[in-house]
């Protein structure tokens, strides 16, 4: 029933395994190689789809508590993209149960859509090209950014999204844990160019909270405003 | 005789009407307000189930598990677009449902029913009440009283409280297995057996009090026996139905003849798997036969009616559902299977512009793989366990890895009809295939004479514009 669902971290669960098992770092950023070398990217419009968290080990004993967990973070998360987009210089909408009900288009479009995002990259991200390792991260985990000479391509079903919410790009955040380790993920694609033109894959070293979440979230924004 | 010929004209015409109806198909959308039940906080919902547990039934730690378990579960099902709502399926399902709570009133008040657009043809009962019809059931069943059967057992689950007593069960395998102070453990194997034995336990169950809810409704009893016969053809049919593949060939196109050579023997020597005894050992419902048999449906039963809510609705909607579950393939990415239900459509309905498109959209994402990722579907038996063998996908499969026979299949549909200029989206979506195959500029350059403002112009000056900026 929850097909879809586990589908996604099925593919999570496999997509880290190699990315950690490389051994190339713990950190992985992607960018359409269109967007290097461009001006700044702020003051955009992004919308972003449901974040998620999901903290917990297996469906133990301790599910009430581990669910519990991470939905309080999800909350705290949902606070965080929008401060943190917006202090990059972005007009962020959370589209969130968290922040308001949602609405019918929520589950026409957006919530297909975020699956589709997830689905894409993660079906066709194996194909990296030109990559180069960008050095120590500014958060003290190794990084490696990736440049991609194409992005994960869409499904050609939502175009009429951007003019609805006056913008191309919607976004997907989250953490999740997969083994013993925690990860944040953000996507960010383009629904006029039909592909995903950023993604950014992280391991965190701490549980998260809302003083180590907060630069983790702006600094991902960050980059995505300077891959701009 | 006179009278029959009318008849024939006039259910040739209504079928023609419906058919035609779905050439220019929009999928399903929710509609209206959205549902409390799609809204409800897994927090608060587990907090009280908690506070209104029975002492007796499950410890706090145990009730904690499976209740914050389920409800979160629910709460993203709920929240993740599958599950319609304000559409003509759950209006007409919910009908149904209310039509089968007037003759059985003392049915929960907490049960609810929903449809899914779900391709798998299965329905699912939820410990709180939550009962989900799935639209590749709902495409499969003959009629309304076999729909209401099916909701009967699934509201015996609910009512005998399976979830529950199968998660007890659960715990109880759990620490026979882990117990070790215990003389003799459980193996995993063996915990897994007797877990499965236990479902069929549990569905043989919900059999019969499904059918005692059944038989105070006004629908022709037999038609329960004719569901679970129904239910168990899906395996070996679903994905097996005899396509006319030789209809949709041109003459050049070798490889699809030996294709097509080959999917025939294949179904020839029995498109599906002969191994029920091991289907049977492994699986989670008891096998159909001895369902019937148990019902004791008894003769002289074939009195009641086949449908209250409505005839044509149900056979309006079944067709629909057809074409919603195409949508529904193509936007999980299960693209062999789309293209699959797509050409045996056309068988039906020849000409139908969005099959037509969408077999094209999909043999484009089946060959962008190979093309842009140097990768074959790789599928394994496993991964036809639930949609029962099939040749024709296995071939398809098989053909993914070489891109000429691919792009000899994209003429498929196309030369099936002659006209692919007549649309828009069919053309564009041609061409796009034929892009990947590396022979681009014959097919664009007539597209654009035909369309110059048509979707590729309208894509390409989305991206030129997002260069500038």
């Amino acid at each position: 029933m929850t097909g879809d669902k586990n589908m996604m971290r099925l593919l999570l669960l496999g997509y880290l395994f190699m990315a950690t098992g490389c051994g190339t770092g713990v950190m992985l950023v992607t960018k359409h190689s269109d967007l290097v070398d461009k001006d700044l990217r702020k003051n955009i419009r992004v919308v972003s789809i449901e974040p998620d968290v999901n903290l917990t080990k297996g469906f133990g004993s301790d599910a009430e508590m581990e669910l519990s967990k991470s939905y309080l973070k999800e909350a705290e998360l949902t606070k965080l993209i929008k401060e943190a987009g917006e202090a990059c210089q972005f007009e962020m909408e959370v589209v969130d149960h968290n922040q308001a009900d949602l609405d019918a288009d929520y589950f026409n479009n957006l919530a297909p859509l975020k699956q589709e995002m997830m689905l894409a990259f993660f079906t066709q991200f194996d194909k990296l090209k030109d990559s180069k390792t960008s050095g120590s991260g500014r958060l003290g985990i190794k990084q490696e950014t990736e440049l991609l000479d194409w992005g994960a391509e869409l499904q050609q079903l939502y175009t009429g999204l951007p003019e609805k919410y006056g913008t191309p790009y919607f976004s997907f955040q989250g953490i999740y844990r997969v083994s013993k380790s925690l990860f944040f993920i953000n996507i960010i694609c383009d629904l006029e160019m039909g592909e995903v033109v950023f993604s950014d894959l992280r391991m965190l070293s701490n549980q998260p909270s809302a003083s180590n979440l907060y630069p983790l979230v702006y600094d991902s924004f960050n980059l995505f405003k300077k891959a701009g | 005789m006179t009278g029959a010929r009318h008849i024939v004209f006039w259910v040739f015409l209504a079928c023609s009407c419906v058919l035609n109806a779905q050439s220019v198909f929009t999928p399903t959308q929710n509609k209206g307000d959205v549902p409390e039940s799609f809204l409800r906080d897994e927090m608060d919902q587990t907090a009280a189930d908690l506070s209104n547990r029975k002492a007796d039934d499950l410890s706090r730690k145990q009730g904690q598990e499976l209740y914050a378990n389920s409800n979160f579960a629910l709460a993203s099902f709920m929240r993740s677009g599958v599950v319609y709502f304000g559409d003509d399926y759950s209006e007409y399902v919910q009908k149904v449902f209310e039509e089968i709570r007037r003759s059985n009133p003392k049915l929960s008040d907490d049960l609810e029913i929903f449809v899914t657009r779900i391709w798998k043809p299965n329905a699912t009962s939820w410990r709180n009440g939550s009962l989900f019809i799935n639209l590749g059931l709902l495409s499969l069943l003959e009629n309304e009283a076999q729909l209401a059967f099916v909701i009967c057992h699934e509201i015996a689950h609910y009512e005998e409280e399976h979830s529950v007593r199968s998660f007890r069960y659960d715990v109880t395998l759990k620490r026979k297995k882990e117990n070790r102070l215990l003389k003799k453990r459980l193996t995993e194997g063996e915990a897994m057996f007797m877990n499965l034995q236990y479902s069929r336990q549990n569905e043989a169950e919900a059999d019969l009090e499904g059918y005692k809810y059944f038989k105070n409704t006004g629908y022709d009893l037999a038609e329960a026996g004719n569901a679970l016969a129904k239910l168990g053809d899906i395996k070996k049919d679903q994905f097996s139905a005899f396509l006319e593949i030789e209809a949709f060939l041109g003459k050049d196109e070798k490889k699809l003849k030996e294709f097509y050579k080959d999917y025939v023997d294949g179904i020839a020597k029995g498109g599906s798997r002969d191994e029920e005894g091991i289907d049977t050992l492994f699986s989670t419902h008891p096998d159909i036969e001895s369902r019937i048999k148990k019902l004791n449906i008894g003769s002289g039963t074939g009195t009641g009616k086949k449908y209250i809510v409505g005839q044509t609705t149900f056979l309006e909607l079944k067709n629909r559902a057809w074409y919603d579950m195409v949508f529904a393939l193509y936007r999980a990415h299960e693209y062999e299977q789309c293209f699959y239900q797509c050409m045996r459509l056309l068988q039906e309905d020849e000409g139908n512009a969005y099959l037509e498109a969408t077999a094209l959209n999909s043999l484009y994402w089946i060959l962008y793989k190979v093309e842009k990722q140097g990768q074959q579907f790789e599928f394994g038996a496993e991964d036809y366990e639930d949609i029962g063998y099939n040749k024709f996908l296995y071939t398809l499969d098989g053909l993914c890895g070489d891109s000429t026979a691919l792009r000899d299949f994209s003429g498929l549909v196309c030369k099936a009809t002659s006209k692919p200029e007549r649309n828009d989206e069919l053309y564009f979506a041609w061409c796009r295939l034929n892009y990947l195959a590396n022979d681009d500029t014959r097919y664009f350059g007539k597209y654009l004479q035909k369309y110059p403002r048509g979707m590729y112009a309208q894509y390409c000056e989305k991206r030129d514009n997002h260069d500038r900026r």
